[in-house]
């Protein structure tokens, strides 16, 4: 397979700008729509295709994963395995890890960790919903079964509430590392952005009756035009 | 909508204010194509979408220069492409769609004063984004369920959201797809999130149903900005693999910084 920074003819230490900029102009040169029963153009459009794919997703086939790679820094995101588009698909990697089963584990237990093993994530949910005592294995196999199931922000909750409870877990930590991970990503792609609360309260874009009737009125809109 | 999703201006050169500006009015213009009293339903959200889905496929613009009742002086710049028509539709369909949610809800005199006003142009809307419309409506349906039952589970309320706002991200399903519905689907979850966490205080007070009011401890917005930050970086990571560039900085100054400005400063009432 060919080089994908070659295809898209820019150097490895390309920026995120002139991938997205080279990406662009390739594909429009190699539309379908502009070059109609072209079978060489729908060959050169689908090698485009892939290249970009394969630089935005870090399979890019060289170890060092491009200057590109450096920049992005994707946390525990991407492209997964199974196919879709999920930031949150960090997790299928660690599974195998659930396996392990501490001798002293009560019956809930083990069964919601066999009932995420499968995925079969509303199930372990009801489990552990039977289970009375919440200590930091419960904590924690609910953050992996709410985060399977979805339910991002109790995930993330109940992650920091296992490793409050048992600081010295690696595993607890591990996944609370990784969920975290995703707003780290966040924070760092928006570096050099003013993040802090602007303090504006609830903004009120037009909703107001008195803007409305203004506008119903006036029949014209654009009260907010900036 | 919620008019979260808007841009932070001081940090806007001249040039991205113009572009930004012209993009709102545009889509305010295609919003008066839909039926002059579709204007009122103006959003700066569904502004976003339409720099979204421009900057994404850069179908051919119309600019111009117009005056309009706010500003009857002075003509007003705009800019408009087929992404400021679909994400006027989808401005439409949203607000006659929410209209007919609060009246079923507690027939307040608003929804059932303007609802009709947006029937029609909100059916045609309809007709011509089935998938859409459909999600809207499905979302919204969801979302009263889970107000009936008085559910405190905030994540599937605010999945509700994100699952109705992935839908209006994906304009054309192409390989942008996913990427799209990721989109939207965090920035639906952000939205919903804070504005539970916002309205919090006053729907107690008047004893209105929110999803946090069951939540154990001191509910604060500075206790949730973490889950925040994931809920955005869901939308980030996928944003930042669209192969954007016209106007790529306004878009990140709404999604880094912009979607912020209604948080609260620092530590402080709910």
């Amino acid at each position: 397979m060919r080089d994908p920074y070659e295809v898209l003819g820019v150097p490895r230490d390309a920026s995120d700008e002139e991938i997205k900029k080279a990406y662009r102009a390739l594909a429009k040169k190699y539309h379908p729509d502009l070059n109609p029963g072209d079978k060489e153009a729908e060959k050169r459009m689908k090698e485009i295709n892939d290249a970009y794919d394969r630089i935005k997703s870090g399979q890019t086939g060289d170890t060092g994963g491009g200057a590109y790679q450096q920049q992005q820094s994707y946390g525990s995101g991407g492209y997964d395995p199974f196919g879709g588009y999920n930031p949150f698909g960090g997790f299928y990697g660690w599974q195998q890890q659930e396996r392990r089963e501490a001798p002293d584990e009560p019956t809930e237990l083990r069964a919601a960790r066999n009932y995420i093993n499968a995925g079969h994530y509303q199930e372990a949910l009801h489990v552990l919903s039977t289970v009375e005592k919440r200590d930091a294995r419960w904590y924690y196999l609910s953050a992996l079964a709410n985060s399977g199931a979805g339910s991002r922000i109790l995930a993330l909750d109940h992650a920091r509430r296992a490793v409050q409870l048992d600081p010295d877990e690696p595993t607890y930590q591990q996944l609370l590392y990784q969920l975290e991970n995703v707003g780290r990503a966040y924070q760092q792609f928006g570096r050099g952005y003013d993040m802090t609360g602007g303090g504006a309260g609830k903004v009120c874009m037009g909703l107001c009756l008195a803007n409305l009737l203004c506008r119903l009125l006036g029949g014209y809109g654009g009260i907010y035009c900036c | 909508m919620f008019g979260y999703v808007i841009a932070r201006r001081d940090a806007l050169g001249p040039e991205e204010v113009r572009r930004y500006r012209g993009c709102y009015c545009g889509l305010c213009r295609a919003l008066g194509d839909q039926g002059r009293r579709c204007r009122f339903t103006l959003t700066y959200d569904l502004a976003f979408l339409a720099l979204l889905e421009s900057s994404l496929y850069e179908p051919p613009e119309r600019a111009g220069a117009r005056r309009c009742l706010p500003h009857p002086l002075r003509p007003q710049p705009f800019w408009r492409t087929e992404a400021t028509d679909y994400a006027a539709a989808m401005n439409v369909l949203l607000s006659y769609e929410k209209l007919l949610d609060d009246r079923r809800d507690d027939g307040s005199l608003r929804a059932r004063l303007l609802a009709p006003l947006l029937r029609a142009p909100a059916e045609r809307a309809a007709r011509a984004w089935p998938r859409q419309a459909e999600a809207v409506r499905s979302a919204l349906g969801r979302l009263a369920d889970l107000e009936r039952a008085q559910t405190g589970d905030l994540d599937a309320a605010a999945a509700s959201f994100g699952a109705l706002m992935a839908e209006l991200f994906v304009w054309r399903r192409d390989r942008w797809e996913e990427p799209l519905r990721a989109l939207g689907d965090g920035l639906g979850r952000y939205i919903y999130t804070l504005d539970a966490l916002l309205d919090l205080g006053e729907d107690r007070e008047k004893g209105r149903y929110n999803p946090l009011s069951a939540a154990a401890g001191d509910v604060t917005p500075q206790r949730f900005r973490p889950a925040l930050e994931m809920l955005l970086g869901g939308a980030a990571q996928a944003f930042e693999t669209l192969p954007l560039v016209q106007d790529v900085s306004i878009l990140r100054n709404v999604l880094y910084s912009g979607v912020w400005t209604a948080f609260p400063k620092k530590e402080g009432r709910t």
